[in-house]
């Protein structure tokens, strides 16, 4: 009887796999209980930007390299030619986290932390400012400080 | 005889248990056509005449993996056309690669097959080496390269083959593959930083070497993971249940499935013996050995959902065998080569193509010269292999889509691109 044998083959391997469903119970488990115990990350993990301002030379080169525009620079020069920065926006709503950019950067300023947590009520807030005019990069002129604000009011 | 065609029109025929006992028992030899094709409205059962209708499977559809319409045409159970609607993930993928300069594009070929993303990693690397011509990349560069693209096919077959069991309807098998792949991902997580839009390799080599002591770890995992591909039969591949659901359903044979371009696990289901690691070696896969599974599987037929299964099944044991062949012959030296931050790529054009776990992904750029590609163009796998379901599918019953669909194991984001 082909059919009597096609049901004992079926609970024939029901039984095994649940033997195996029950092998894997018995061993410890490997869930994270996530807020409370923290994955492990790995130093190289892409997580949010980071910018080392007073080590950053203003080169634009990440910005040159990232593939969404992420990056808002300002810089002038000052009268013996070095860069002034005056605006170090980087947008992490475009950002995909690729780190093109922090590996073109020649004085490794510019990091991937190892943040991720970074849920906000508004996206606005999710555009990292590292450079405002209370925390300037270089002692920098009234005007410009009163221009950034300009600009920063205008989006 | 009547009352009984009007019973079993209202309800599906294996919802009944008396039906079910029957043909356990042998009662009934053969189960009944529900109805003929297309009844006569002069048949001797005219309050059974049915019209053909139209279900529409998807967008949203847990099977689909993705974002896919199918239009089923349907008599009864019986499946009488279906049409792939795809576009529903179009990204601009081919666009976008061509307002982007060479190495900025790196980043979207993972997002392609997002299943996979070291081996478009790696096959968009090797297309644009081969257009530059003069980039010797390094030997130990070659050999990680080998080394994370069979990973990937692992971990990509590992959720191929955990959502056909979902699709089936054995939920258990699900959440071990994917407790596999976890693993596997961990070990990319070291070497790139993420775990699945890795961006790893790069033109002219791969980014960073690996980590102290991730060889050890990956041969651990790749001694793990024997036992639970073995675990993994003893759940899916071999229960009675799978394999008379996918045995002998779908079957696609050989000349259509090479008439359609279909390529990957699909073709050599169909028993075509092609793959292009071994018969284009790209990249040092010449210096492994390692066996081409084909169809069919342990019952049916070639070409059937089961051997396209059992092609994954094995081949993820084959990938396993090549990551430690490599892992053992892994030279020292740099991993990148030597290049301009900004490329220069001669004019001519290019066609590349590599193994990826569902097929042949090819590349092909044109070059004019200039920093970013004149043409970009990508042959994808999934797009090729999808478009047969309709051959496929002609005949099935309704209940069986699913599992064809399935076996198909396509991923939107590359079909659409
Ligand atoms: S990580 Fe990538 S996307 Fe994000 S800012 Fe850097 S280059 Fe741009
Ligand atoms: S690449 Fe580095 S140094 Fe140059 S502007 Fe960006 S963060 Fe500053």
């Amino acid at each position: 009887m082909n059919n009597l044998k096609m049901f004992w083959l079926t609970v024939k391997s029901l039984g095994l796999g649940m033997g195996v469903t029950l092998r894997t119970m018995l061993k410890p488990a490997i869930t994270l209980q996530y807020p409370d115990e923290r994955p492990q990350k790995p130093k190289v993990f892409r997580g949010f930007l980071h910018n080392d301002v007073p080590r950053c030379v203003a080169c634009d080169m990440c910005a040159n390299i990232c593939p969404v525009d992420c990056f808002k620079i300002v810089y002038t020069r000052d009268e013996k030619g070095r860069r002034q920065l005056h605006r170090f926006d980087i947008d992490m709503v475009k950002c995909m986290f690729c780190g093109l950019c922090t590996e073109v950067c020649p004085t490794e300023c510019l990091t991937m932390t190892g943040g991720f947590e970074h849920a906000t009520w508004d996206r606005k807030e999710l555009v990292l400012h590292f450079v405002t005019p209370d925390k300037p990069a270089l002692p920098v002129d009234p005007a410009l400080v009163a221009a950034h604000r300009a600009a920063a009011a205008k989006g | 005889m009547a009352i009984h065609g009007c019973y079993t029109a209202r309800f599906p025929r294996r919802l009944l248990l008396k039906d079910f006992m029957e043909s356990l028992l042998g009662m009934t030899a053969q189960p009944q056509r529900l109805h003929s094709a297309h009844p006569s409205p002069d048949s001797p059962e005219p309050h059974l005449v049915t019209d053909e209708m139209v279900l529409n499977m998807g967008p949203q559809h847990p099977s689909t993996h993705g974002i896919l319409r199918l239009i089923l045409k349907l008599d009864g159970e019986v499946v009488r056309d279906v049409q792939a609607e795809i576009g529903y993930l179009h990204r601009c993928k081919e666009k976008i690669g061509e307002n982007l300069q060479y190495n900025q594009y790196t980043t979207y070929s993972d997002r392609m097959d997002y299943l996979a993303g070291m081996n478009n990693n790696v096959g968009h690397a090797i297309a644009v080496e081969r257009l530059m011509g003069n980039i010797q990349v390094p030997e130990r560069a070659e050999y990680i390269r080998v080394i994370m693209a069979e990973l990937n096919r692992i971990a990509s077959h590992l959720v191929a083959l955990g959502t056909y069991g979902v699709d089936i309807g054995a939920v258990t098998p699900f959440l071990y593959a994917f407790r596999d792949r976890e693993k596997i991902l961990d070990l990319f997580e070291e070497v790139s930083g993420a775990r699945l839009l890795y961006n790893y390799v790069r033109i002219g080599g791969v980014v960073r070497d690996l980590p102290e002591g991730w060889g050890d770890r990956c041969r651990k995992f790749l001694d793990y993971l024997a036992p639970r591909l073995d675990e993994f039969d003893t759940v899916l591949s071999l229960n009675p249940i799978f394999i008379d659901r996918t045995a002998k359903v779908g079957v696609l044979p050989a000349d259509v499935a090479i008439n359609y371009g279909c390529t990957g696990p699909m073709l050599r289901g169909s028993g075509v013996k092609r793959d292009l690691r071994k018969d284009e070696p790209y990249s040092v896969y010449s210096r492994f050995s390692f066996e081409t599974p084909v169809g069919p599987g342990p019952r049916g037929v070639v070409g059937d959902c089961l051997a396209r299964y059992w092609v994954r099944i094995r081949e993820m044991r084959e990938s396993a065998k090549i990551v430690r062949q490599a892992l053992d012959q892994l030279p020292s030296g740099p991993v990148m080569a030597k290049l301009p931050r900004i490329l220069r790529v001669p004019p001519g054009e290019v066609y590349v193509r590599t193994e990826n776990p569902r097929g042949e992904l090819g590349f092909y750029i044109i070059s004019d010269g200039s920093p970013k590609p004149y043409r970009f163009k990508v042959r994808s796998p999934a797009y090729c292999n999808l478009s047969v379901i309709g051959e496929i599918s002609r005949g099935a019953l309704v209940a069986d889509m699913v599992a064809i669909l399935g076996s198909i194991d396509i991923v939107l984001g590359e079909v659409d691109r």
